[in-house]
């Protein structure tokens, strides 16, 4: 999920991305992590992995599920020193439909965050600061 | 061969901004050496537990005690450091390469949520996901959602060790707190208000351990062992309760004890949902029942299996290279009976101790009398 207008915006330069290849856009233009999957065993990770934290297989990049359901939440008011953004904003542990486990920041959350758990995401992008006068995109989930 | 614990002491925790690390850990130190009665020239090995105070701070605490020229191990396994560098001292005296290791924990601790953990430019860093209260916000929904745990259960663990900690001279915050004002505090990480939160405080402890052989030769006091010992990692799968119920598993084991043995536990209470979570992980409670203990009474002073008498990180602080250390300094006084006001009933013979930190580390011990 991507506006437009940021794509644009990416595609020009005057938005960049918070980490080099943390996201893709597949052939249908959808948002999609990267992460690594283990050669051997086919087990997932993201961000992604050196090799498999499972049984230590050469891994591959791969474009991970870009649905999935909330685990848990929470709102963070008070952040770390190095977050450049503001505060207040709501974290979810999403387990994709591939099964990969990823925490990341819910834009557009519902009112109610206690009916948060379960919830059906969407994975995408958006703006999350500006740095050195550029705006800085990174990898964010959207209630489906 | 057994693992004994001859000598403890602490400085107290709390704000100094005029004293250094090296003077936190020079009065901890001596205090354990006073109470062991033991020689200076007779300690073999310092381990110095500390996570921010740069390169070799044990060498220099070393310096201070007048023990250069022994074998220095500096420690650092983020929030656990303290108890896995009990772990390893013992590991040291049951290999036989020391008869008595001198432990100390210590820490200066800067203001604000705890900053700039993890490497600086990954995707947790960039995307400020590394800060504490998040993670445990993010686990206290999950407890709620799935066991029903209610805010007040969490309020009431932050009720007790404030009421633990108003009873212990060592303790940072020494001032009872409300189920209302725990509530009504400012929120921090939903649904975790401040008063659910550690404080960032300064502080060091000190453990004094020693061979079998060497026990004998010293002052008789009360026997304390340390009867076993485990540190662990997350695997991957393991969701955040898994790394402390394996852990602890190893370590009951390694002591002969199991869960319905223990009198009382020093458990990590950083934030107050952890507390409630390790119920259950250190089998104390069934699954999902760790709101339902404190609840009921268990946990407390009074109650039939006390947690964190010391008044817990919540409480006494969480200085983080000194927690495990003053974990084991609270319970050796429990099980000595030295504890004063905040004594537990009965004579308590078996003690638990429990710490775990970032990227999914935790340590435990079983102390016995």
């Amino acid at each position: 999920m991507i506006d437009p207008n940021l794509r644009d915006d990416l595609d020009h330069g005057l938005v960049r991305p918070i980490l080099p290849d943390i996201f893709r856009l597949d052939e249908m233009g959808t948002v999609r992590f990267v992460g690594s999957e283990c050669t051997r065993c086919r087990a997932r990770a993201f961000p992604v992995v050196f090799q498999c934290q499972r049984c230590q297989s050469p891994v591959n990049s791969v474009m991970l599920a870009d649905t999935g359901r909330v685990d848990t939440y929470t709102v963070v008011r008070q952040g770390p020193q190095e977050w450049k953004g503001g505060v207040p904003y709501t974290l979810v542990r999403v387990i994709l439909d591939d099964e990969t486990m990823v925490v990341g920041h819910l834009h557009d959350s519902p009112g109610d965050l206690d009916n948060c758990p379960g919830l059906k995401v969407q994975s995408g992008i958006a703006v999350l600061y500006e740095e050195d006068g550029q705006r800085v995109a990174g990898p964010v989930f959207f209630p489906r | 061969m057994q693992v004994r614990i001859v000598g403890v002491g602490m400085h107290r925790c709390g704000r100094f901004p005029d004293v250094s690390y090296r003077q936190l850990a020079f009065t901890a130190a001596k205090k354990a050496v006073d109470d062991g009665q033991v020689a200076w020239d007779q300690i073999d090995v310092l381990f110095a537990s500390h996570t921010l105070q740069g390169i070799s701070a044990g060498a220099q605490v070393a310096r201070d005690l007048g023990l250069a020229g022994i074998p220095v191990v500096n420690v650092e396994n983020a929030c656990a450091s303290g108890t896995t560098a009990i772990h390893e001292a013992a590991a040291w005296i049951l290999a036989g390469r020391a008869d008595l290791a001198l432990v100390v924990g210590f820490e200066k601790m800067g203001r604000g949520v705890i900053s700039g953990i993890g490497e600086p430019e990954t995707y947790e860093a960039k995307m400020g996901l590394n800060v504490m209260p998040s993670l445990y916000g993010m686990m206290a929904n999950k407890h709620r959602a799935r066991y029903g745990t209610t805010l007040k259960q969490m309020a009431l663990v932050s009720v007790k060790n404030h009421h633990n900690g108003a009873l212990n001279p060592i303790a940072h915050f020494r001032k009872e707190v409300t189920v209302d004002e725990v509530l009504s505090s400012r929120m921090v990480a939903d649904p975790l208000t401040l008063l659910q939160c550690c404080p960032t405080s300064d502080g060091a402890a000190a453990v004094l351990l020693c061979s079998d052989r060497k026990a004998r030769d010293l002052v008789a006091g009360p026997s304390i062992s340390l009867a076993g010992s485990a540190i662990g990692t997350m695997a991957y799968g393991d969701d955040e309760s898994m790394v402390s119920r394996r852990t602890a598993l190893r370590a009951y084991e390694a002591a002969g004890v199991g869960p319905e043995d223990v009198s009382l536990a020093e458990c990590h209470d950083a934030f107050t949902i952890g507390e409630i979570m390790h119920y259950e992980e250190l089998g104390f409670c069934r699954e999902g029942e760790g709101g339902l203990f404190v609840e009921q009474g268990h946990s407390w002073l009074t109650g039939d299996l006390p947690v964190n008498p010391s008044g817990g990180l919540e409480s006494r602080g969480h200085p983080l290279g000194m927690t495990g250390v003053a974990q084991v300094c609270e319970v050796v006084w429990q099980l000595r009976q030295q504890a004063g006001p905040r004594q537990v009933a009965g004579r308590p013979r078996v003690a638990v101790t429990h710490t775990q930190g970032y990227a999914g580390v935790a340590a435990v011990t079983v102390i016995t009398r």
